[in-house]
């Protein structure tokens, strides 16, 4: 039987980007899948090695618009580096605090999203429902709901008062009970299950070698984190736990996202007790000194990666940027390789992409054979059917 | 693994031939090896530290140069390979049968450097646009690439 070769996109099939894919189907079985990216992109890269350093803080913030904050401590993580600048220690919490409270708002925003894809609209409902209490609390603590350009060169631009702590505590604590009864329904709800168990499998080991990361390669047993393996701010001084799944699917995708959202709010706990008092910016210098670096941080997606050089001006002569997204496409590509149609979205969305961060490249399984023929409407329906 | 470890273990095996090999902190390397190597250097990573994950590849047009750094983690370590590609050679061997994950690192290097990669399986354009010209690479500091003001697909 001939394959049949049909294009989604660049209406993404699970989240509102642009990209296109291909799928190779035979009947309702995906063959083979192929993906085009590269309709946002907007030349961040360049851009950033033709300004300043502050100017360059607000054009990574903007990279991704859900995880802008893990994009303005990467860069600062490098920039600081390579100036030789160590923040004050509260500003070192108070950046880890923002972290988290961004892992926790992208986590729930994408386990509202996995309902939505799988028709399960009542969790999508309560867990943005729940969402809100996290993104009343990023506007408290920086006035933004989303970009919240809170990190800058040499610290962080607010203060946290003890009204707020007061306010981020029960926030944390309700959020903290909503997680556990997520996961309690993620584990016990027959409609979840359903659609996630063995849906988008794909081994530990093949995940490592396609250069996966984040909740994919933890979701496959692989406990790599870089908050564990390269301790930045203060993830050494908080206890927490790698969350790995042996499950090697869409739900245990989903289990170490939920679970990450109970230790998000644990480390938050602990930062607010270990929090010193004292100042949260230090001086940093417009020009930096000749010499480059590295930053890995954990964005909620996984690692996020920024090389930086410099060369004594205050203009950057290279900024390297590598989402998390395209770390995870190859593997994305071989879970929906297998699977039924109707699991694409869920499998897809599974990865958590983010395709105006990613926006770099083509990825191809293996080359379709070329040839085209137009079906008709009685094969169509013949094809569908054969089991 | 600490980072002087795998510089010594480096040293002993590869030690005339690196062009660089320094320790930035106790978790993260720096090591040069000349273009040619680089596929030999990147067997040497994975058969010595398995399972190696390549985080990614940066380029930076250096003038008369272009750096090429694989951003590896080898044994908990941040090992970052640097290979200097001459503009007048313009190439360099592919690692993606090596390490799989480098794929489309590689390719993004051929769209914004128009550094050749020789032996990748799938040797496509990547993120640029299909009617972006030839011979124009956003990415180098050279006449190839972009000029200032210059608008594309306006």
């Amino acid at each position: 039987m001939a394959k049949l070769s049909f294009p989604v996109g660049p209406q993404h099939p699970a989240l509102k980007e642009p990209e296109n894919l291909r799928f190779s189907v035979d009947g309702e079985l995906v063959v083979d899948a192929d993906i085009r990216i590269g309709y946002v992109h907007r030349s961040i890269e360049r851009s950033c090695s033709e300004r300043n350093y502050v100017q360059d803080l607000y054009l990574c913030e903007r990279v991704c618009g859900i995880c802008s904050n893990a994009h303005t401590q990467a860069f600062c993580q490098a920039v600081e580096k390579i100036a030789g600048v160590e923040i004050p220690e509260r500003a070192q919490y108070i950046r880890m605090m923002m972290h988290e409270f961004e892992r926790i708002h992208s986590h729930m925003l994408w386990l509202g999203v996995a309902g939505h894809e799988i028709g399960f609209e009542t969790l999508f409902m309560y867990v943005w429902r729940d969402r809100e209490v996290i993104q009343d609390i990023l506007e408290m603590v920086s006035g933004n709901r989303g970009h919240y350009a809170m990190t800058m060169l040499g610290g962080v631009r607010y203060d946290i008062t003890p009204e707020m702590v007061t306010k981020i505590r029960e926030g944390i604590a309700f959020l903290r009970q909503r997680a556990e009864h997520y996961a309690d329904i993620a584990t016990t709800e027959a409609t979840f299950l359903k659609r996630t168990v063995d849906v988008g499998p794909i081994s530990g080991a093949r995940c490592q070698t396609l250069g996966a990361v984040g909740p994919v390669l933890r979701g496959s047993g692989v406990g790599y984190d870089v908050r564990r393996a390269f301790p930045y701010l203060k993830y050494d001084e908080v206890e927490f736990e790698v969350r790995t799944s042996e499950l090697c699917d869409v739900l245990g995708r989903t289990l170490v996202r939920v679970l990450e959202v109970i230790d998000a709010c644990d480390i938050i706990t602990q930062v607010l007790d270990m929090m010193p008092e004292g100042d949260i910016t230090t001086r940093f210098p417009r020009k930096v000194p000749e010499g480059e670096a590295t930053a890995r941080v954990e964005a909620q997606r996984g690692e996020l990666i920024y090389y930086v050089r410099s060369n004594g001006t205050d203009v950057p002569e290279r900024v390297k940027i590598r989402t998390p997204t395209l770390a995870n496409l190859p593997a994305s590509l071989e879970m929906v390789t297998g699977g039924y149609i109707a699991d694409i979205p869920i499998t897809f969305a599974s990865i958590d992409p983010c395709f105006s961060c990613t926006d770099r490249m083509v990825v191809l399984d293996d080359v379709n054979s070329g040839d085209s023929r137009t079906m008709t409407w009685p094969e169509l329906v013949k094809l569908g059917r054969r089991s | 693994m600490t980072a002087s470890e795998l510089i010594e273990q480096i040293q002993a095996q590869y030690g005339g031939e690196l062009t660089e090999a320094n320790a930035s902190s106790e978790v993260e390397v720096w090591v040069g090896v000349p273009a040619v190597d680089v596929q030999k250097m990147a067997q040497y990573i994975v058969d010595s530290w398995a399972p190696v994950h390549l985080s990614t590849i940066t380029g930076n047009d250096r003038g008369a140069h272009i750096d090429i750094i694989y951003h590896f983690v080898a044994d908990g370590v941040s090992l970052n390979l640097r290979a200097a590609v001459d503009k007048a050679v313009d190439a360099i061997d592919t690692i993606t049968p090596i390490v799989p994950a480098a794929i489309m690192y590689e390719r993004e290097i051929t769209d914004m450097f128009g550094v050749t990669i020789s032996g990748h399986p799938d040797p496509r354009r990547l993120v640029l646009p299909e009617d972006w010209p030839e011979g124009d690479y956003p990415l180098r500091r050279d006449d190839s690439g972009a000029e200032e003001g210059e608008e594309k697909n306006g």
